[in-house]
């Protein structure tokens, strides 16, 4: 994704969600994608897969997958690729799925859709599917409706049907953060077991950042619309060098803290439909400088792989990307 | 109807006990009509013995009449014996027509049914279609005319817009008969003409019951579909907007499938619930209907029956009412269980 | 203040409750000025102008007394707008007091309450109106009675409902334990947040009293001749149908106008009050 910006025409104003949004997600690795509720995670993972909702618009920006430019194909074509190519897991799996069809049905869509299979080869492929997600008593399984099934069952099966045609990459949109702790541990397990069996490359959002270190190769971390750091997980988390990126971290509690008070960010997430000029953190951040608030600061790279977008590295005199 | 067998297979004794208790609920609710009805119809400051005697009648004749019907006895007795005769399946002699009170509303009611059960498919049939293509073409031109149509139909008196048409369809066009139900003579089996005709090979009169039924059907269908097409539309609206149908798409389901599978099976339960209410709407528009296109039915007999004060056929009618209208709600409630699988468990 | 800006945005935007607004008031005004305006008066008979079409002298033409037809839709539009004042203003109170007070204190009163409705709403409401104006008498004012003895229970049911979730909220809790007694909890905290959805049904409704009173004076129970309300004027232009038709038309036409003017309105009332539509509403 390079550049992309998205934008929600609305009786209130333009709401300027994502503001130039740039990263990539190699083969088989997992980027996560962390940042506060309503920072552009989620719509990002939508821009991909062109299911932005009204009223709101790519206005510009570019988005390649396995080298094509997604932006110039036509909807017929992005609905091949759907499912296919590019396949997402949503939040709430209780409301992701319909209730009123079978989850077998569901799972069989992808399969009917995209490989062209008849009913009874669709439904064989299903069990089949299920059986290796480790779903015990696959059969019955398939025939069971949504409300029938757990919260953790119901994820599997999502994870499934997104699988189910071994799509280049996978967008998991806080697929665990509904789920009990132990269920949770059990389908990132999963998920990292299928990864390696499919060499499938994932996006992963999360507020988590227990989760994201768990899971994630790369990570970058977004703010506002903008990313404002991205690179390799342990130096990300470890050693984070953007001011919010630090204070992120700040805030997960630790057992080794001392007993007390909770850091928090103060302040809260800004009004996209008037945004703070030049570097959209600034009024948050505990060292704005004075050209903070006037310019938005370019991503540079600070070292290997580390990518940074804030005045206070740019001003070292590193080169620009 | 396939279905049916399978839901009562699975469930065999939930959906028994279901039904035992949605009849015994109906029993409950028709002994309160009655007894509405029956205060409703006997506090009146008229004598209904002179009504139903007419002009020139003698008093002693009065007299005999009135111990016929009870009505020289306290009005607590007269309701005890009304329920006693009732529980007999005794609905009593008409006081103006003189028949079995049984007989006349056997007699009429298939003409009512058939014309509320057309009405009710014309309005579905058309109403549910529109309503999708209105959501779906959400503000754009369509919509908007679609919208004006469905307010426009709702706000036309139902008597006016009958006049209307017969004004319009028969006298300046010809292309309908003005009333009635049947022209040509046929066969009375079970008094629903477009089996009889059929079962009788009556072409030519099914061919003119079909002729008759057009303006009334229509009439009484066009007040109720702008309801229906609201109802979807926003149904619909509301569906298309959920997560699911957000989920159908990103799997790359083409989106055809997406809004008449995934979407519409979710949005057809509030139309069902309509349904009942529909119908009930219906049986009360017959009413005017059938006065305007002499109509033989249901309608004809309540108007008259209220018009003459005649106490055992209003009885007699608002049983009927009261039946059809609970087990339309029945069949409304069957269809739930059969669309929506979440139910079922619940009933079981 | 941002809500009302809001409100008015919207309307603005819906051209149709816009449209349904000025019908509306136009209505109101003929109500209220009608007569001043009627070129003729209502009542006044001219067997010379007997069933004249519609022309520069008549504009809606004349029936078959002469009178003018358009005096008479003038005058009869007091009428209308009488009775479905009325019907509503007692209606409407009566039902959603019982449906509060059921809602809150339930129990036994709460089951005969709702039992009642159940009765009355198994009913077909047509046949009740019909009887309870059979019963005491064709007159407007015995047709406004039957009318609203049909129409409180909806609206006991729709309080009630609204009336159950409200209890539930904690600030009935608070009020109680700061010594509220039931009636202040009811009359200050269940009626005005069970409002807002009655006062949307209540304004579709209007359209649906005037039909109905209309639809009770032509089957010959409401107002009786020589009023002009407008029932009553489409039933004796019946017979004069196929001769002249606009004596029967045009009263039915201003019905229609004026229930669609209440209707676009509601409509309208129903987009403004419904948050989840105002999210999408899109800047052109």
């Amino acid at each position: 994704m390079r550049d992309l910006k998205v934008q929600f025409f609305t009786y209130g104003g333009v709401v300027q969600a994502l503001d130039g949004v740039t990263f990539q997600v190699k083969k088989g690795e997992t980027l996560g994608l962390v940042g506060e509720t309503g920072c552009g995670k989620s719509v990002t993972s939508l821009a991909v897969l062109r299911l932005v909702p009204a009223p709101g618009r790519i206005v510009a920006g570019e988005i390649k997958l396995n080298g094509e430019n997604l932006l110039t194909k036509t909807e017929g074509e992005m609905r091949n690729l759907r499912g296919c190519a590019v396949a997402m897991i949503f939040q709430d799996p209780t409301s992701s799925l319909n209730p009123l069809f079978t989850v077998g049905y569901q799972t069989s869509e992808p399969f009917i859709y995209h490989r062209n299979m008849k009913k009874e080869d669709a439904h064989k492929a299903v069990v089949e599917l299920f059986e290796s997600m480790q779903i015990p008593d696959a059969e019955r399984r398939a025939r069971n409706y949504p409300h029938e099934l757990s919260g953790g069952m119901r994820q599997r099966i999502m994870i499934a049907m997104a699988l189910a045609c071994n799509p280049s990459l996978l967008i998991a949109d806080e697929p665990t953060t509904n789920l009990d702790v132990t269920i949770q541990a059990q389908l990132l397990e999963l998920v990292k077991e299928l990864q390696k069996k499919y060499d499938t490359s994932i996006l992963w959002i999360s507020h988590n950042l227990g989760v994201v270190a768990e899971m994630c190769d790369r990570v970058a971390v977004m703010y506002a619309g903008n990313i404002v750091e991205i690179g390799d997980v342990k130096t990300v988390l470890c050693e984070p060098a953007h001011p919010y990126t630090r204070m992120l971290r700040e805030c997960v509690p630790t057992t080794s803290q001392k007993k007390g008070e909770l850091t928090v960010i103060h302040g809260t997430v800004p009004n996209l439909i008037n945004p703070p000029s030049g570097c959209r953190f600034h009024p948050r951040c505990r060292e704005p400088l004075d050209i903070c608030s006037k310019e938005k600061p370019a991503m540079v790279e600070l070292e290997r792989g580390h990518f940074i977008s804030c005045w206070k590295y740019t001003q070292k005199g590193c080169s620009e990307k | 109807m396939v279905l049916l067998p399978r839901i009562l297979g699975d469930r065999n004794l939930g959906f028994g006990r279901y039904v035992a208790r949605r009849i015994a609920l109906l029993f409950v609710v028709l002994f309160g009509l009655l007894s509405l009805t029956f205060v409703v119809s006997h506090v009146i400051p008229a004598d209904p013995v002179r009504a139903w005697a007419g002009e020139k009648s003698v008093l002693q004749s009065l007299d005999i009449v009135r111990r016929r019907y009870h009505l020289d006895q306290p009005l607590h007795i007269q309701y005890f014996l009304y329920f006693q005769d009732l529980l007999q399946g005794n609905l009593g002699i008409s006081p103006v027509t003189n028949r079995a009170i049984l007989w006349d509303l056997g007699f009429f009611f298939p003409a009512t049914l058939e014309l509320a059960l057309i009405a009710l498919f014309l309005v579905m049939a058309i109403g549910i279609p529109l309503g999708v293509l209105s959501a779906t073409e959400r503000n754009k031109s369509v919509d908007h005319l679609l919208r004006i149509f469905s307010l426009t139909g709702t706000s036309m008196p139902i008597f006016w817009l009958a006049i209307m048409l017969q004004f319009v369809f028969y006298f300046q066009l010809g292309w309908f008969p003005l009333a009635g139900r049947i022209s040509l003579p046929w066969t009375r089996i079970t008094g629903f003409v477009f089996f009889d005709t059929l079962i009788t090979g009556n072409l030519a009169g099914f061919a003119d019951a079909v002729k008759h039924i057009v303006l009334p059907a229509t009439v009484l269908a066009f007040t109720s579909i702008g309801f229906i097409v609201r109802i979807t539309r926003s149904s619909m609206l509301e569906v298309l907007g959920a997560d699911y149908v957000r989920t159908a798409r990103s799997k790359g389901v083409p989106e055809s499938s997406v809004i008449l599978r995934h979407a519409l099976k979710n949005a057809l339960i509030p139309p069902l619930t309509a349904l009942a209410y529909t119908f009930g709407n219906l049986l009360q528009g017959a009413v005017i209907t059938e006065t305007i296109f002499n109509w033989p039915g249901l309608g004809t007999y309540a108007a008259g029956s209220i018009t003459f004060l005649d106490f055992p056929a209003i009885m007699g009618f608002t049983i009927i009412a009261g039946v059809s209208v609970t087990i339309v709600n029945l069949v409304t409630d069957m269809l739930y269980v059969a669309i929506d699988p979440r139910v079922r468990t619940l009933e079981s | 203040m941002k809500e009302l800006r809001l409100s008015l945005y919207i309307v603005r935007k819906s051209p149709l409750a816009m449209i349904g607004l000025s019908i509306i008031s136009i209505f109101i005004f003929i109500a209220v000025f009608g007569d001043f305006f009627a070129p003729y008066n209502p009542l006044a008979l001219d067997l010379t102008q007997r069933l004249q079409s519609p022309s520069a002298a008549h504009l809606c033409g004349t029936d078959e007394f002469g009178r003018d037809v358009f005096s008479r839709l003038l005058s009869g539009a007091k009428l209308s707008i009488q009775t479905g004042i009325v019907v509503l203003m007692i209606a409407v109170p009566l039902g959603s007091l019982l449906g509060a007070t059921a809602g809150y204190f339930g129990g036994k009163y709460d089951e005969v309450i709702m039992r009642t409705t159940d009765v009355f709403l198994a009913f077909p409401s047509l046949i009740l109106a019909m009887a309870v104006s059979a019963a005491l008498g064709p007159s407007l004012q015995n047709v406004m009675l039957s009318l609203i003895v049909v129409w409180w229970p909806s609206y006991a049911r729709l309080v009630r409902s609204q009336a159950l979730s409200v209890r539930e909220n904690a600030y009935i809790e608070a009020a109680r334990s700061a010594g509220a007694s039931n009636a202040r909890i009811v009359f200050r905290h269940i009626l005005p947040n069970s409002i807002s959805p009655v006062i949307v049904r209540a304004t579709l409704e209007m359209g649906m009293v005037i039909i109905w009173s209309a639809g009770l004076s032509f089957l010959g129970f409401g107002a009786q001749p020589p009023s002009p309300e407008w029932g009553r004027l489409i039933t004796e232009g019946r017979i004069y149908i196929f001769q002249a038709w606009w004596i029967t038309g045009f009263p039915g036409l201003a019905i229609m106008l004026v229930v669609l003017g209440f209707n676009l309105l509601g409509d309208g009332l129903r987009d403004i009050l419904d948050p989840k539509l105002r999210r999408v509403i899109e800047v052109k």
